[in-house]
């Protein structure tokens, strides 16, 4: 059960957006769907866009560049806005037309991707007369505007930077920017600004959002930037198949699992300065790990020394991590990145050789055999953690978190 | 072979909710167990005795229609099962009062009804002022059964994915998986209609079906008794992993249609 939609945003003759047509009928594949915030399995402060790849049937020319006549493009491909939805209904339904005393699920189209064609990797395929179209989330259009230098002032904080670097129609003419969503975990007053001149967001923000311990993301149509702190409150918990609570099985499978030392930074430099902030219980028991920040728009060393330890206590210990996949449906695909979750996935217990497990009032002491364990794996229910990563399959309808122990 | 639709009061409903009241017991378990398919779980009181009244209860916020009760593993001897009428519990149609039971794993039909609570009375169990428990607990509508007319071949196979690896010293080392049960089933030339039907809901359902591939009746195993997989307790919620194909029988339409489905445990 379950269908996906695609629908496409192309522009008008004058560079407007035009009606949104689906083109679901046209699809022939779709990549996994990803979102992360910054980080590979061994750095930080690598910013990377979500993407997805998309293949079109283009027999009928629909897809070809501007200058074809059946193209449905008539000002340029890239920047089209593309959106994916997902339902779990495999058809609409319609009222005297399905048959009742059968199984029968609402349709409920949720939208799952929304992000913009990147021209400069289109593929044509001859012999199968198909395209394949690169779809970049939206946070790529960070990438393409420049800072509003005249704009920003000495004694802007960071905050204020962020947000006049993103208020302009680059990025608004595909996003929702509001101050109230702009909060970095650390935010100081700039001093100098002249390092931003001539810059894309891109390169502005990856030396910011990695100095003051923050992330940007896109949530729906909304640019946020945040510190890395999930949800207050928890918001799902997995449950595994040995779980001990009433519960649907709804792991997967567990991944890529680690103590997480491979992203311990217990000594935190400042570029070009002396300055260093360092944690000595962790340093004691993982040796000095170091990491080197620059942000030329602070030269104020106060700020400066503010800025590295807020990263040495967030990154000081390990932390575990691991990819959980689970099935893809409302609720799972409703959790977003920093959500706070927990993992129920106890050590699993089979019956002893030529006995049965024990149970409350069959099983005599001195009579009955301790049950065989599995204990490679077992994560402790109470163990709160973050999503840092979603990959969304539609095709095998699963959808694999990396989560980061809080 | 017997195939009912998912337990209404499954673990993944959230309409459920379940209540336990016993006079006696300082400890009325966690009754939320016999409804996560798993019959290694289950409700048991703590202190009970055959003095208590004890009750257990289902209930739905909304109505729910069913014809079938099934209870798994449990210990009770004497109890009725009723349903709520919107003011009071009622006898079902045909009642289910029953005394000195000593099957650990029962199964009422009754008139298909709709009603927000079905309650559990039990007044004494199997051994005497023993705690109550149960495994499992199956609120459901049958779908078919296959009965002997169309008794399907089956092949049963508890896939534990078990993974070998051959160690420095020659042997092997074998890790494996809790398991999900797979079957096929076949026929052919299968002419009962509502055989069909049932079988083309089986490749098409979006929840999957419960199954009993002994029909809930070890009696039929006259040489062994029953082993896993058709023991009255081995009820197992599952899908097709066959996509449909309608086949005639040798191609003639004036025959019956031949199936053959390849069945998994699903979550």
């Amino acid at each position: 059960m379950s269908r996906v939609r695609v629908y496409l945003t192309p522009f008008d003759t004058v560079g407007n957006f035009a009606s949104e047509i689906e083109i679901t009928d046209d699809v022939i594949k779709i990549g996994k769907l990803q979102k992360q915030l910054d980080q590979t399995e061994y750095d930080l402060g690598i910013f990377r866009s979500s993407n997805l790849t998309i293949t079109l049937r283009n027999d009928h020319g629909h897809y070809s560049s501007v200058n074809e006549l059946t193209s449905v493009f008539a000002y340029k491909r890239s920047g089209s806005k593309l959106r994916i939805t997902w339902d779990l209904a495999d058809e609409d339904l319609v009222a005297g037309f399905f048959e009742a005393g059968y199984e029968t699920l609402l349709p409920d189209e949720q939208a799952i991707f929304a992000g913009v064609l990147d021209d400069t990797e289109i593929k044509t395929n001859i012999d199968g007369q198909t395209l394949d179209f690169k779809i970049l989330g939206y946070e790529s259009l960070i990438d393409k505007a420049e800072i509003p230098y005249a704009s920003i002032n000495n004694g802007d904080s960071l905050d204020d930077v962020i947000y006049t670097a993103l208020n302009q129609s680059t990025i608004t003419n595909y996003l929702t920017v509001s101050s109230s969503n702009i909060n970095c975990d650390y935010n100081p007053a700039i001093d100098d600004k002249s390092s931003l001149e001539n810059k894309t967001l891109k390169s502005a923000f990856k030396d910011i959002l990695f100095a003051s311990n923050s992330v940007l993301y896109i949530d729906g149509t909304s640019v946020v930037v945040s510190s890395r702190d999930p949800t207050v409150s928890v918001i799902y918990t997995f449950y595994g198949h040995s779980s001990e609570t009433p519960s649907v099985q709804t792991v997967i499978d567990i991944k890529n699992h680690r103590e997480g030392l491979n992203r311990v930074f217990n000594h935190w430099t400042f570029r070009d300065t002396a300055l260093v902030s360092r944690d000595a219980s962790s340093i004691a028991i993982y040796g000095t790990r170091t990491k080197e920040i620059g942000l030329d728009i602070i030269t104020d060393n106060t700020k400066r020394g503010t800025l590295l330890s807020t990263n040495v206590t967030e990154f000081r210990n390990p932390k575990i991590e691991f990819d959980l996949i689970a099935p893809m449906n409302y609720e799972t695909l409703a959790l977003k990145l920093l959500d706070r979750v927990r993992v129920d996935f106890p050590n699993t217990f089979e019956a002893p050789e030529f006995g049965v497990l024990s149970r409350y009032n069959e099983s005599l002491y001195g009579e009955a055999t301790f049950a065989i364990g599995e204990y490679s794996l077992a994560i402790d229910p109470q163990t709160d953690f973050k999503i840092m990563a979603i990959d969304q399959d539609v095709n095998s309808n699963t959808i694999t978190f990396s989560l980061r122990e809080v | 072979m017997i195939v009912w639709y998912k337990n209404i009061i499954d673990i993944d409903n959230d309409n459920i909710t379940m209540n336990v009241s016993d006079s006696v017991a300082t400890a009325t378990g966690t009754p939320n167990f016999v409804r996560d398919r798993k019959n290694s779980t289950g409700w048991a009181t703590t202190g009970s005795s055959d003095l208590a009244t004890c009750t257990f209860a289902a209930e739905s916020s909304q109505e729910e229609t069913f014809d079938t009760i099934i209870l798994i593993g449990h210990n009770f001897k004497n109890f009725t099962i009723q349903r709520f009428n919107g003011t009071i519990y009622e006898d079902f149609s045909p009642a289910i009062n029953v005394t000195n039971n000593t099957a650990t794993s029962t199964k009422y039909s009754v008139a298909s009804n709709s009603t927000t609570s079905v309650k559990i009375t039990i007044t004494g169990t199997m051994t005497a002022d023993d705690d109550k428990f149960l495994a499992q607990m199956i609120i459901t509508n049958q779908l078919y059964d296959f009965g002997t007319t169309n008794q399907m071949e089956m092949d049963i196979v508890l896939d534990r994915d078990k993974k070998l690896t051959k160690t420095v010293s020659g042997k092997y080392h074998v890790a494996r998986k809790p398991g999900g049960l797979s079957a096929k089933i076949s026929k052919k030339n299968i002419t009962t209609a509502a055989a069909l039907a049932a079988l083309k809901a089986i490749y098409e359902s979006n929840f999957g079906f419960l199954f009993s591939f002994s029909g809930f009746d070890e009696s039929l195993f006259t040489k062994t008794t029953a082993q896993f997989g058709y023991r009255k307790q081995d009820i197992f919620l599952m899908k097709a992993k066959t996509e449909l194909e309608s086949n005639y029988n040798d191609s003639y339409f004036n025959r019956g249609q031949d199936h053959k489905i390849d069945l998994i445990e699903i979550i």
